[in-house]
């Protein structure tokens, strides 16, 4: 069949199927949701293999782990391979060869767009850890060249202010999930997953995109996926350096403001944000260490968040701006 | 002459090591973070718990990691050795260290 390669933060992704059929169905999937380039390389650095769906991988579970266990998805580790089972699809992720072998049944296709994208989103973490690359889980955003790293559990208002500095101007990298590689000259931030995922309530505070969000795909029920770069043009890029670390809390004061912490009370936020499933000691040391640095390279603040967000959204972004 | 502190046991010979799930990681601040990959919980140690954690990594004994915050912080010895054993206890209620035999 042949491999077809994307990028992905940097790395040469492969993808090849035994189905024709079922690889153009992949690369849509992964256009759709992810912020993947295509790429050329003879010898990718990760590569995923799909049977014929209905084949039967073999899997051995004894000895292996429990990572994780909900109604759409179970992830079992063994060694140094993690076993992704969801309905009667599995996908086998080789983590220290950078390698997935999968099998995707007509169920998958049938799942909710989120429950698709959480699947070969954990993949794609799990084979990019050991490249020195690590999952965050936070939104970014940029402007003039700055990234911002928006962290903080649902309902603190992270995509809230995304959305409303994306709509004042600043660019999305993404939002959840982004990618932090630790180089020579500083840890940057790259974009993994594409769109901005909103609840219909979150959508109700902007009414001039209530068109665009009602012709927008429903991730699962109450949340769309808005195609923020059709939108708006020029409003998304691939990859930042992180200066300005914010963890925001939506208030009901009428003014925003930041207030300045200290490393530590940044890193316990940090971790506590920080994709829990990866349990592999080495590689958690070396993630910490990643999260050390770009405390170096950043400014941290707790955000509080005002009625201005809304009545005055370039008021906030002055506040950002501020930041630096 | 070990000096025998609390019901517990714990005397400056006593040596403690790390659990082997947990990950430290030192601070620029002179802080540091433990976090445990068997319970997901994560604590927070200022400069004297971070100086105290180095020595238990370092296999010293109790005593010796007192010894060496009276020389880093100017403090007694008997306040040196309160605060080693009043922490190592806490690391040991959270399953952060062992004692170790021998």
């Amino acid at each position: 069949m042949g491999n077809f390669i994307f990028t992905i933060a940097g790395l040469a992704l492969g993808l090849d199927c035994q189905a024709p059929d079922q690889r153009d169905l992949i690369r849509e999937l992964w256009n759709r949701l992810y912020v993947l380039e295509n790429g050329t390389s003879l010898s990718p650095d990760l590569q995923y293999l799909f049977k014929i769906p209905g084949q039967v991988i073999e899997t051995n579970s004894e000895g292996a782990e429990v990572i994780s266990d909900s109604l759409h998805l179970s992830v079992l580790r063994r060694k140094f391979e993690y076993t992704l089972q969801s309905g009667s699809s599995t996908l086998i992720v080789d983590v220290e060869n950078g390698k997935c072998t999968g099998v995707l049944n007509e169920d998958f296709w049938e799942q909710p767009l989120e429950y698709q994208r959480e699947y070969f989103l954990l993949s794609f973490l799990m084979l990019l850890q050991p490249k020195r690359r690590y999952g965050l889980h936070a939104n970014v955003i940029e402007n003039d060249n700055i990234g911002y790293i928006i962290a903080g559990p649902a309902g603190s208002g992270k995509t809230t202010l995304t959305l409303s500095m994306v709509l004042s101007g600043w660019k999305l990298l993404s939002d959840d999930a982004n990618i932090l590689y630790d180089t020579p000259q500083g840890i940057y931030a790259y974009a993994l997953r594409r769109g901005l995922s909103c609840t219909t309530d979150t959508l109700k505070h902007f009414p001039e995109l209530s068109a665009a969000a009602d012709e927008s795909p429903n991730l699962s029920e109450g949340k769309k996926l808005l195609d923020i770069e059709s939108l708006i043009p020029e409003s998304v890029t691939p990859r930042c350096m992180p200066r300005v670390l914010l963890f925001p809390e939506i208030t009901s004061e009428r003014t925003s403001q930041l207030i300045s912490i200290g490393d530590t009370e940044a890193m316990i936020a940090l971790i506590e944000q920080s994709p829990g499933i990866m349990t592999y000691h080495h590689l958690i040391v070396k993630q910490m260490g990643v999260l050390n640095s770009l405390l170096q390279q950043t400014h941290s603040y707790r955000l509080i968040l005002g009625s201005d967000l809304f009545d005055s959204p370039e008021t906030v972004s002055d506040l950002l701006h501020s930041a630096q | 002459m070990n000096r025998i502190l609390r019901w517990n046991m714990l005397t400056t010979s006593t040596k403690v090591s790390p659990d082997a799930n947990v990950v430290f990681t030192e601070m620029e601040n002179g802080e540091s973070v433990l976090l445990h990959l068997g319970t997901n919980e994560y604590f927070s140690l200022n400069e004297t718990g971070t100086l105290i954690w180095k020595g238990i990594s370092d296999d010293r004994n109790l005593g010796e990691i007192g010894k060496e915050l009276e020389n880093t912080f100017d403090v007694t010895e008997e306040q040196a050795t309160q605060s080693v054993m009043r922490l190592v206890e806490s690391l040991l209620a959270q399953n952060l260290v062992s004692v170790k035999s021998g």
